[in-house]
C-alpha cells in the first residue's frame, strides 16, 4: 500500500473515491486547512486594520490633518484629466447605427489553423471575436487565443512608427526612407541570399507575393518554421503511403480512441474542431459514448478527459505500439509478421502498467475494428507514427480518415538541417539580407544555432512585427505591421474551402500590411504604397487565378462581395485518397531507445502558445487547464520523482541536458510519469513589453539543433536542487467552498456527481437518489410565471479547456490583475473551472466543473447586503447594482459557491503601471457593460446586456422574448456546446431537456438556495458499473 | 486672557512662515507628484476609421451566398 493511503488511514473520513485538489489537501496540511477557514488570504485585509494607533490622534492634529487634506484634495481635484469629447457623429457613416453592433466575417491568424471568425464592432471599434457560425471547420467556435487576440489589436505597446537602429537604440524613421534604404540593400544583394523567415503561410495570395518577390530578387529563399509542428507525423505518413499528408480524423464516429502522448484536445491540430467532434461522440442525449484511452507521460487536457489513462515515458511508446500489435496478431485480430521481441505481457510487467486496463484496450481494439483510431502525439518520434499508421491500417481504421477534406500545405516547413544551412551561409557571409516576416527566430531557434549572434554578420536585417521582440532587438529596421483585424488576406488550410480575411478597422497606427510592404519593395519605388495596395492585389489574384477554378455561375464582383460577407467560399478541389500501406516502413523504423535517467519533454503552452501570446494578459492569467497555474511555466515532476529528489512545490531546480541548463521552479503534477520533466515553452520573453517580459522561464534554451528522441524530447536529462523558492501562482485552492475539516465533503455533499455509462444504462435515474427532499423555506417562493433564465452545463461535454473563461473576460470587461494579486486570491474572472482529482497521486481520475454565479432563487448574498446592491429580477437574475455597492463583502462571505469577486484596487490602474488604463485600451471595452472600479463587488450576470439586447429586439419585432434569443458569451465560445442557456419555463425548448434531465443535479441543493444552474453528471465509459 | 492661552498662541512670524511654506508646498504638490507619477501608457489619441472596402452584416448568423 502506498504511503498516501497509510497517511489517509489516520483520518476517520476516507471514502472511496476520495477526491482532492492538491497534495496539501490530500495530506491534510494544517496550514492549508486553517487558511481555508478564512474568507480572504493572510494579509489581504491588512490595509483595513482599524485598530492601529488611530485612537491616539489629538483633536488639534486631527483638525490640522483635516484642513491639509481638504486643501490637498482641492488642489488635486482641480487637475481633471481630459476625458475627451463625447459627441454624436456630425456625418454618420452609412453602416453605423449608434448602439447597434456590426459584424464582419474574417479569418483568424492567431495560429496556422485559420479559423473563420465573426468580429463584432460597435461604432467602428472591434469589441468581441466569436467563431463564424457558417464556417465549415470551426462552426461558430474559436479558441481562447483567438478570442483574446482583440487585446493585441489595442495593445498600447504596439510599434506605431518604423524604427531604425542607431548606436544608442532605435530612432523613428519615415516609411519612404526605410523603404528606400531596404530596396537599395535588396537590389545590391546580387548572388548573395536574401533569406525570408516566416511562420506557416496559409494564404495562397501571400504565396504569390513571395513568388513575385523571388522573381524580382532571384536570390531570395523562403524559410518557414514552427516551434511546434506535426512534421514527424507527416514524414511518417509519406514513408507509409508515399504521398499526401496525415488525414483528418472523424473523431465523432470513433467508438474507441487511443491517444499516445497526444494532446489533440489541447494543443495539437485544429483543437476547436477536434473538441467539437470528440464531444459529438459523447452525447448523453443520444446515449452514445466513445471510449478514450490515453497513454501519456505528462498529464494533459486530453489525459484528464480519459476513461482509462496510463502513464508511460515517451521513449517506450514505440515498444508499446509494437507489443500491442503483436498481441493483436497473436489473437488473430490482425495478420502481420512481426518480431516476437515485443511482447505485451512482459512490457506490462516491465513498465508496471495496469494489466486490466491493457486487457480492456486490446479487447476493445479487437472488437471495434474499423471503428477505432490510434493517434500518436506531435512530439513523438517518426517511428511511433509509422507503427501507429500501420496498426490503424491493419485494424481497418482507415474508415475513420476523412475523405471529404484533407489538409493543404502551401509551403513546406523548413527542416532543422535547412535552418542549419542558413546559419552556415550567414556565417560565411553569403547572406545579404534577412527579412523576418512576423516571426521571432532569435527566441524560437535552439541556442546552438547561434542565430542571435550571427545576425550581426548580415548587412541588412529587417523585422516586420507588431511589437518589439527578441529578434527585433537585433535588426537594423523594425517595421510595424497591421494587426489581423486591420489586414486583408485569404487562407487555405483544407481542400474544399478558402477563407477570406478583411480589415474591420483602418490601421490604428502608422503601420502597414506585411504583404503590402513586400509589394512596395518588389516595385522598387517607395511611392507605390497605398492603403489599398494589397487589397487590389488580393482581389486581382482572386479574379485571375482563384475565381476561374471555382466554376461559379455568378460574376466575380458578386462572388467577391458575397465571399467577404460570408468569410469563405467552397471550392471543388479533390481530396487525396489513402493508398495501400508500405509495411516495410515499419521494419526500417525499429529502434529501441534505452534510457535509465530522466526524460525532458518540452511542450507548447496552453495559454501563450509558442510565446506569440506572451504579451496578452488575459491569456497569461487564464489558469492552466490541469495545474491551474497562471503567469508562469515550471518543471512538472511526478509525485514519486519529486519525493525521491526531496523536492517540494516552488523549489528552484536546475534542469540540464547535454550541457544545456535552466533554473526554474518545480510543480508536482499528479499523474505524470516517473522520471520525466515536463516544461511548457512560450515563457521567459525579453524585450517584449511590460506584460510579457520577465514572465516565466525561457525553456527554449534547452532545445538543440541535434534532436534527442525528437525535437522536443531529450533522454538522459538531470535535475538538481538549485536552492531557494519561487512562488507559483495557482488558482486551484482559491474560492474553495467546502469545509476542509471534513475530508471529501465535496463528494459527500454531491458537488461532483459522476457515474458510469454501464450504470446509467441499467439505472438511468441513479443521480436522483442523492437529491435531498423538498426543503422548507422561511420565504414564500416567488412564482416565476413568465420568463425565467437558467443554465445547464453538461459535464460529459465540458473538457475544462477554459475557452469560456476568456470569452467571459472579453464580453464583460474583466480586468487582468497580475501574478501578485493572483497569489492573494484576487483574480477577477467571473467563471472558474474547478478541477478535482480522485484516487492516487500516481494515477488520479480528474473531474472538472465550471463554477459561476448560480443565480439562486433564494440567494443568500441578497439577504445580507446592507445597501441592497444585489437584488433579484422578475426573470430570475441575481443582479448587481455597482453604484450602490459600498464594498462590505458580506455577499461574498455568504455566497456558498464563492463566485463573487471584489475589486480590491482599480486593477486597470494597478496592473503594470496603468497598462490597462491607456486610452487606446478603452476602445476595446464593451460599451454595454459597466467598467467597475475599486471597492465594488462583481460577478456573473448571465450576460444581462445580451438579454436586454434580445428583449429590445423582441419589442421591436412585437413578439415576446424567447429563451433561444439569447446566447451567453461562455455558451457561444464553448467548443463542445457543453453550456446551454434559456428559459426554464419554456417546456418545448431544447434547453428544457437539459433542465429536467435524469442526470441533472444542482450543486449544494440541500442549502435550499435554489440555484438555477443545472449540472449534467459526468459518465465514465468504463467496463464496470462502479467507478 | 489667561496665561495658558497666551502660551499656546503661535507668534506672527512663525504663522507667516508656516503659511508661506504651506502655500509653496501646495503649489509644488500640484505639479510634482502628479507629473512624476504619470502613467507610462498615455498613448496618443487614435482615430477610429472603418475600412470602406470591408463588407459588414447586421446579424451574427446570416449567409449571403
Amino acid at each position: 500500500m502506498s504511503d498516501y493511503r497509510e497517511e489517509n488511514k489516520q483520518h476517520n473520513n476516507n471514502p472511496d473515491p476520495n477526491y482532492w485538489r492538491s497534495f496539501e489537501e490530500l495530506y491534510r496540511n494544517e496550514k492549508t486547512l486553517e487558511a481555508r477557514h478564512h474568507e480572504f488570504a493572510d494579509g489581504v485585509t491588512d490595509d483595513f486594520d482599524p485598530n492601529e494607533n488611530l485612537s491616539a490622534i489629538s483633536r488639534r492634529k486631527f483638525l490640522a490633518l483635516l484642513g491639509a487634506s481638504a486643501a490637498l484634495a482641492g488642489v488635486a481635484c482641480s487637475d481633471y484629466r481630459d476625458k475627451g469629447e463625447i459627441v454624436p457623429y456630425n456625418v454618420k457613416p452609412e453602416e453605423i447605427i449608434l448602439g447597434i453592433p456590426n459584424y464582419y466575417a474574417s479569418t483568424c491568424t492567431a495560429c496556422a489553423n485559420s479559423c473563420g471568425i465573426l468580429i463584432k464592432t460597435r461604432e467602428g471599434r472591434p469589441i468581441k471575436i466569436d467563431g463564424n457560425p457558417e464556417h465549415p471547420v470551426n462552426q461558430g467556435k474559436i479558441c481562447a487565443k483567438g478570442q483574446a487576440n482583440i487585446l493585441n489589436l489595442y495593445d498600447p505597446e504596439r510599434i506605431q512608427q518604423p524604427l531604425k537602429k542607431t548606436s544608442t537604440g532605435f530612432d523613428t524613421i519615415e516609411w519612404n526612407k526605410s523603404d528606400k534604404d531596404i530596396i537599395a540593400a535588396l537590389s545590391m544583394a546580387g548572388s548573395k541570399e536574401i533569406a525570408i523567415l516566416t511562420h506557416t503561410i496559409t494564404s495562397p495570395t501571400t504565396v504569390k507575393v513571395l513568388d513575385d518577390f523571388k522573381v524580382k530578387f532571384p536570390s531570395a529563399k523562403i524559410y518557414s518554421y514552427e516551434l511546434f509542428n506535426s512534421s514527424n507525423r507527416n514524414s511518417a505518413w509519406l514513408k507509409c503511403y508515399g504521398s499526401g499528408s496525415f488525414p483528418l480524423i472523424k473523431w465523432n464516429e470513433a467508438k474507441v480512441i487511443v491517444s499516445l502522448d497526444s494532446d489533440f484536445l489541447g494543443v495539437e491540430g485544429n483543437t476547436v474542431e477536434n473538441k467539437r467532434l470528440f464531444a459529438e461522440g459523447r452525447d448523453v442525449n443520444k446515449k452514445s459514448f466513445s471510449r478514450l484511452y490515453v497513454v501519456e507521460s505528462a498529464m494533459t487536457l486530453t489525459g484528464i478527459n480519459a476513461d482509462y489513462r496510463m502513464r508511460l515515458k515517451p521513449e517506450n511508446q514505440f515498444a508499446f505500439v509494437m507489443s500491442l500489435m503483436n498481441e493483436l496478431n497473436k489473437k488473430g485480430v490482425i495478420s502481420t509478421s512481426l518480431s516476437s521481441e515485443y511482447n505485451l505481457e512482459s512490457f506490462v510487467q516491465k513498465f508496471n502498467l495496469d494489466k486490466e486496463k491493457v486487457n480492456h484496450l486490446v479487447n476493445d481494439l479487437a472488437s471495434n475494428k474499423g471503428k477505432s483510431i490510434v493517434y500518436a502525439g506531435d512530439l513523438l518520434p517518426e517511428n511511433v507514427h509509422i507503427a501507429v499508421n500501420i496498426l490503424n491500417d491493419l485494424l481497418g481504421n482507415k474508415t475513420l480518415y476523412r475523405n471529404d477534406s484533407s489538409e493543404v500545405n502551401l509551403i513546406n516547413l523548413s527542416s532543422l538541417n535547412e535552418l542549419k544551412e542558413l546559419t552556415d551561409k550567414i556565417s560565411n557571409g553569403q547572406v545579404a539580407a534577412v527579412i523576418h516576416l512576423d516571426c521571432n527566430p532569435v527566441y524560437h531557434f535552439p541556442n546552438d544555432l547561434n542565430y542571435k549572434n550571427l545576425l550581426s554578420k548580415v548587412p541588412t536585417v529587417v523585422t516586420l512585427t507588431e511589437r518589439m521582440n527578441e529578434t527585433a532587438q537585433f535588426s537594423n529596421y523594425v517595421l510595424p505591421i497591421n494587426h489581423n483585424f486591420e489586414s486583408w488576406g485569404d487562407a487555405k488550410t483544407r481542400t474544399g474551402l478558402i477563407s477570406l480575411q478583411q480589415p474591420v478597422i483602418a490601421p490604428l497606427h502608422n503601420t502597414r500590411q506585411k504583404e503590402a510592404i513586400l509589394l512596395t519593395w518588389i516595385s522598387t519605388n517607395p511611392e507605390t504604397y497605398s492603403e489599398t495596395l494589397y487589397h487590389d492585389y488580393l482581389k486581382n489574384n482572386w479574379e485571375t487565378n482563384i475565381y476561374p477554378t471555382l466554376k461559379s455561375k455568378i460574376d466575380f464582383k458578386q462572388l467577391w462581395f458575397g465571399a467577404l460577407h460570408d468569410g469563405f467560399v467552397l471550392t471543388n478541389d479533390s481530396t487525396s485518397s489513402v493508398g495501400s500501406v508500405n509495411l516495410a516502413a515499419l521494419n526500417a523504423s525499429i529502434s529501441n531507445v534505452e534510457s535509465n535517467g530522466m526524460t525532458l519533454i518540452l511542450r507548447e503552452s496552453y495559454q501563450v502558445g509558442d510565446g506569440r501570446f506572451a504579451n496578452n494578459g488575459w491569456l497569461q492569467e487564464l489558469p492552466h487547464p490541469v495545474s491551474k497555474i497562471t503567469w508562469d511555466n515550471y518543471a512538472a515532476l511526478s509525485h514519486n520523482t519529486a519525493k525521491s529528489l526531496n523536492l517540494e512545490n516552488d523549489d528552484l531546480v536546475e534542469v540540464s541536458v547535454d550541457g544545456r541548463k535552466l533554473t526554474l521552479p518545480v510543480f508536482i503534477q499528479a499523474g505524470n510519469a516517473d522520471d520525466t520533466i515536463t516544461i511548457e515553452l512560450g515563457y521567459g520573453r525579453e524585450f517584449s513589453g511590460i506584460v510579457a517580459s520577465g514572465v516565466g522561464f525561457n525553456a527554449n534554451s534547452l532545445l538543440s539543433s541535434k534532436p534527442g528522441l525528437s525535437n522536443w524530447i531529450y533522454t538522459n536529462a538531470s535535475i538538481t536542487k538549485a536552492g531557494g523558492k519561487y512562488p507559483l501562482a495557482s488558482s486551484q485552492e482559491h474560492h474553495a467552498f467546502d469545509n476542509p475539516r471534513i475530508q471529501d465533503l465535496h463528494i459527500k455533499r454531491h458537488i461532483i456527481q459522476e457515474g458510469t455509462v454501464a450504470l446509467y444504462e441499467k439505472k438511468p435515474d441513479f443521480i436522483q437518489e442523492h437529491r435531498p427532499k423538498e426543503l422548507e423555506s422561511v420565504y414564500t417562493p416567488f412564482q416565476y410565471n413568465e420568463m425565467k433564465w437558467g443554465m445547464a452545463i453538461d459535464l460529459n461535454k465540458c473538457l475544462g479547456c477554459g475557452d469560456c473563461v476568456v470569452a467571459c473576460n472579453v464580453e464583460n470587461n474583466v480586468p487582468v490583475v497580475g501574478k501578485d494579486q493572483v497569489l492573494k486570491s484576487r483574480e477577477m474572472q467571473w467563471l472558474r473551472i474547478d478541477r478535482y482529482y480522485s484516487g492516487s497521486p500516481d494515477d488520479p481520475r480528474v473531474s472538472v466543473q465550471p463554477m459561476l454565479c448560480q443565480h439562486c432563487d433564494q440567494a443568500p448574498c441578497e439577504n445580507v447586503c446592507p445597501v441592497v446592491a444585489t437584488t433579484h429580477s422578475p426573470d430570475g437574475l441575481n443582479q448587481m447594482v455597482y453604484n450602490r455597492c459600498v464594498g462590505t463583502r458580506y455577499c461574498s462571505n455568504n455566497c456558498p459557491y464563492k463566485v463573487r469577486r471584489f475589486n480590491f484596487f482599480n486593477f486597470r490602474d494597478h496592473f503594470r503601471d496603468g497598462y490597462q488604463e491607456s486610452s487606446i485600451l478603452t476602445l476595446m471595452f464593451n460599451p454595454e457593460v459597466t467598467v467597475r472600479s475599486r471597492g465594488v463587488m462583481e460577478k456573473c450576470t448571465f450576460c444581462v446586456q445580451r438579454i436586454e439586447e434580445a428583449r429590445s429586439e423582441a419589442t421591436r419585432r412585437g413578439t415576446p422574448i424567447k429563451g433561444t434569443d439569447v446566447k451567453t458569451a461562455c455558451q457561444e465560445a464553448c467548443p463542445t456546446n457543453a453550456i446551454q442557456f434559456g428559459d426554464i419555463n419554456s417546456k418545448d425548448s431544447e434547453f428544457y431537456k437539459y433542465r429536467t434531465h435524469e442526470l441533472g443535479y444542482y450543486v449544494l441543493e440541500e442549502l435550499n438556495v435554489r440555484p438555477n444552474v443545472t449540472y449534467i453528471a459526468k459518465l465514465r465509459n468504463i467496463h464496470t458499473e462502479e467507478l | 486672557m489667561n496665561l495658558n492661552q497666551t502660551k499656546n498662541k503661535m507668534d506672527r512670524k512663525k504663522f507667516f512662515l508656516s503659511a508661506t511654506l504651506a502655500a509653496a508646498g501646495i503649489a509644488l504638490f500640484k505639479y510634482i507628484p502628479f507629473t512624476s507619477t504619470k502613467k507610462r501608457f498615455e498613448s496618443k489619441k487614435v482615430e477610429v476609421r472603418i475600412n470602406p472596402l470591408a463588407v459588414s452584416r447586421k446579424k451574427a448568423g446570416e449567409k449571403n451566398v
